[in-house]
């Protein structure tokens, strides 16, 4: 036993049993929250910024109604810039989205070509002023109040591949581009949401039949000249957890076979991001989408529908 | 002697040398006197002739008090380090209205000291031992339909196994591991065994629900690896003139769950082991290559280590190496089995052992050899070392 020498007051205040203190938590970085026991963890996500593969089912209607399953994949990224302050804060929206589309890899159309419909790149640039107005060079100069932000919205580069369903001919459309101008009376200024009505132009051509037929393929130009008008509504809460999308464009258009036609297409997205994995986001979804196809040399304008619920793996682009 | 000393011998030698389970303990310790803290700082003062070991609270204001020797004057073993303090102020502690209590001395984690002062481990762990065992096991060919009872089997082994919290690793090693059952010799020997389990600090996968409050759900990943060296088995399931070898095995492991101290685990183990096999009579040998798996359990059902499960599910699949060159065989069996420590002698636990299993294999040289083997063993070992077992769960992960 070894032993040693203390005065009984030092040994009594020693004896004091001591109470452990609890450490407080570090704070979370922001879009983390962090539990109980100290772990931190992504609660918030930016849908406009990230790469997103999914997979979906549903029914599409052409001739009539059928199963139908797709990929998808989304790459996309946003950019707000800010300048200015208080009544002369202006915010720019960049929102660019590359390689976007879906894939039927199991339903080869034309030339061995998968159905599908992939963008290049497309993108809508928002300008959204905290006070919008309009000035007229008069003397003196005139500021009159102007309720709309201001954008733009383009495409290049759309391949759409499929077989045409009144007549179940091959069909391949390139879109070879699409650009517009954009107004948003709802300014609300807040990270993906818009009412953005468009006015633009966009050329397109149709590719119709089979080159290994005696008639080979077809080719009919479209051209709109600033009469495709559109409509796109999307919203999503501070999170980035739900988002939807819906969008509407008429085209009205010049063929290079039969002269002036109509097309049309929408499409609506709704997603929720219900786990995340590693804090990369998984997300639900509900898709639609509508096709007006103009008529085509001797075929009739077609309609063809989409409806899709999937789950889509989401693999943020910045923290 | 008389027959009262007598009676007192025989009651001293059945309190110090065994132990009985502690639940029985449990059930005395309301009307036991309290024990010092072996935690907390003790104080020795003299008062008089006779030395006594302190340790206050100055919450409560009070202070439990026990001799500093065995109720037969024998020094005390097994003590905390103590500082003499002045019987003057163990006098102005009592003056101050402090609570004297008595009390026993304090013992170390795992081991109790009674009222007498006699100290004697109560906990033990069964991973860190050498045994010696005897019992009981019958021999069935279930193809045969014969049973032969009259089989004894002795056993030794030596296991060891330590955490290294630091690195959330267990280690455990195992060497000099084997029975003999006679009259018909079956036997089995191993050289050395190491296995590494090991905690995963940082998760696979972080799951984050978002259905209602987010929260945050980790699954872990633990992998670790294990090899044998050097496994004899002489007349597998009874197969007189046959003995086989396997020089040596690899295999990687994945705990699929474990306890806080890497003590208990679920763990699925998959590797390679290469292989001979010798018929003595026609000088026969075979070798093999052999993929194997296997689901292993290990449990120790309470923290003092007195009852132990563990089982396995294994499957194997010998592909020879010989002139029958990639001809494949198949292995496969489970096995069940139970150890309760029941006394204690020297704080060294005896265990009961009862285990059944089951076991099937075509790779034997002898086409009489019966493929199944139901195997059925009972009996005793004494294990030397077996210290206590402690409380030593990893250290919680810091937030991440």
């Amino acid at each position: 036993m070894r032993t040693g020498h203390h005065s009984a007051a030092a040994l009594l205040a020693a004896w004091l049993l001591a109470v452990p203190g609890t450490p407080a938590l570090a704070e979370a970085p922001e879009c983390y929250a962090r539990d109980a026991q100290g772990r931190s963890f992504r609660v918030c996500f930016d849908p406009g910024t990230e790469l997103r593969l999914a997979a979906a089912g549903g029914a599409s209607c052409a001739s009539g109604w059928a199963g139908s399953a797709e990929l998808q994949l989304d790459l996309v990224w946003r950019d707000r810039l800010q300048y200015g302050e208080a009544d002369d804060l202006v915010t720019w929206q960049l929102d660019h989205r590359f390689a976007t589309g879906w894939i039927r890899p199991w339903e080869l159309d034309f030339e061995g070509l998968p159905s599908l419909d992939l963008t290049a790149y497309e993108a809508s640039y928002v300008r959204h002023s905290s006070a919008g107005y309009l000035v007229f060079p008069s003397s003196p100069p005139t500021r009159l109040l102007f309720p709309l932000d201001l954008g733009v919205d383009l495409a290049v580069g759309r391949v759409r591949a499929g077989i045409r369903p009144t007549d179940e001919r091959s069909w391949l459309q390139l879109g070879a581009a699409r650009a517009g101008v954009l107004f948003d009376p709802w300014r609300s200024g807040r990270p993906g949401c818009g009412l953005e009505i468009g006015l633009g132009a966009r050329y397109d051509l149709d590719l119709l039949g089979d080159p290994r037929l005696e008639d080979g393929v077809q080719v009919v130009h479209r051209v709109s000249p600033f009469t495709a008008a559109s409509l796109r509504f999307r919203i999503q809460d501070d999170a980035g957890l739900t988002a939807a999308d819906v969008r509407a464009e008429v085209f009205p258009h010049w063929a290079s076979q039969g002269g002036w036609a109509l097309g049309a297409e929408a499409s609506a997205r709704v997603q929720r991001v219900v786990l995340a994995i590693n804090d990369e986001p998984i997300s639900i979804f509900a898709e639609a989408g509508y096709d007006r196809l103009p008529p085509a040399l001797d075929l009739e304008a077609a309609h063809s529908v989409r409806l899709l619920a999937g789950l889509a793996i989401g693999i943020q682009l910045r923290d | 002697m008389d027959r009262k000393t007598c009676v007192e011998l025989w009651s001293f030698v059945l309190v110090a040398l065994l132990v009985c389970i502690p639940s029985a303990m449990a059930e005395d310790a309301g009307t036991e006197p309290p024990h010092l803290d072996w935690d907390q700082p003790v104080w020795c003062v003299k008062l008089g002739d006779k030395t006594l070991r302190v340790q206050c609270d100055q919450a409560t204001r009070r202070c439990l008090v026990a001799p500093d020797t065995q109720a037969g004057g024998q020094p005390l073993r097994r003590l905390q380090e103590c500082t003499w303090g002045r019987q003057a102020d163990f006098d102005q502690a009592r003056d101050l209205g402090w609570t004297m209590v008595d009390a026993v001395a304090e013992a170390p984690p795992g081991w109790y000291r009674d009222e007498k002062g006699r100290v004697f481990q109560v906990t033990f762990d069964l991973l860190k031992r050498f045994y010696l065992g005897a019992g009981w096991q019958p021999g069935f060919a279930l193809a045969h339909e014969e049973a032969d009872l009259a089989r004894v089997r002795f056993d030794l082994g030596f296991e060891a196994s330590w955490l290294s919290a630091g690195d959330r690793d267990r280690h455990a090693i195992r060497g000099l591991e084997g029975f003999v059952v006679i009259d018909d010799l079956e036997a089995q020997a191993l050289l050395f065994a190491y296995d590494l389990s090991h905690a995963s600090a940082r998760p696979v996968l972080r799951l984050t629900t978002f259905f209602g409050q987010p929260r945050r759900h980790d699954l872990f990943m633990d992998i670790g690896w294990g090899m044998r060296l050097l496994d004899l088995h002489v007349h597998p399931h009874r197969a007189e003139g046959i003995i086989g070898l396997e020089f040596g095995e690899l295999h990687a492991a994945w705990d699929i769950w474990q306890s806080a101290d890497l003590y208990d685990h679920l763990r699925l183990e998959a590797g390679l082991a290469a292989e001979g096999m010798w018929d003595v009579d026609s000088d026969e040998a075979r070798y093999f290559l052999t993929p194997q798996s296997r689901l292993e359990a290990r449990f120790c059902l309470d923290r003092k280590g007195f009852h132990h499960l563990r089982g396995d599910i294994r499957w194997a699949m010998p592909i020879r190496l010989d002139r029958a060159f990639g001809q494949t065989r198949s292995r496969a069996g489970f096995r069940a089995g139970y150890e309760l420590i029941f006394a204690a002698v020297n704080d060294q636990p005896l265990t009961f052992v009862v285990e059944a299993g089951l076991d099937y294999r075509d790779d034997l040289a002898r086409i009489e050899a019966d493929p199944w083997e139901v195997q059925i063993i009972t009996g005793l070992r004494l294990s030397f070392w077996a210290p206590a077992r402690l409380d030593e769960d990893l250290p919680a992960l810091a937030g991440r």
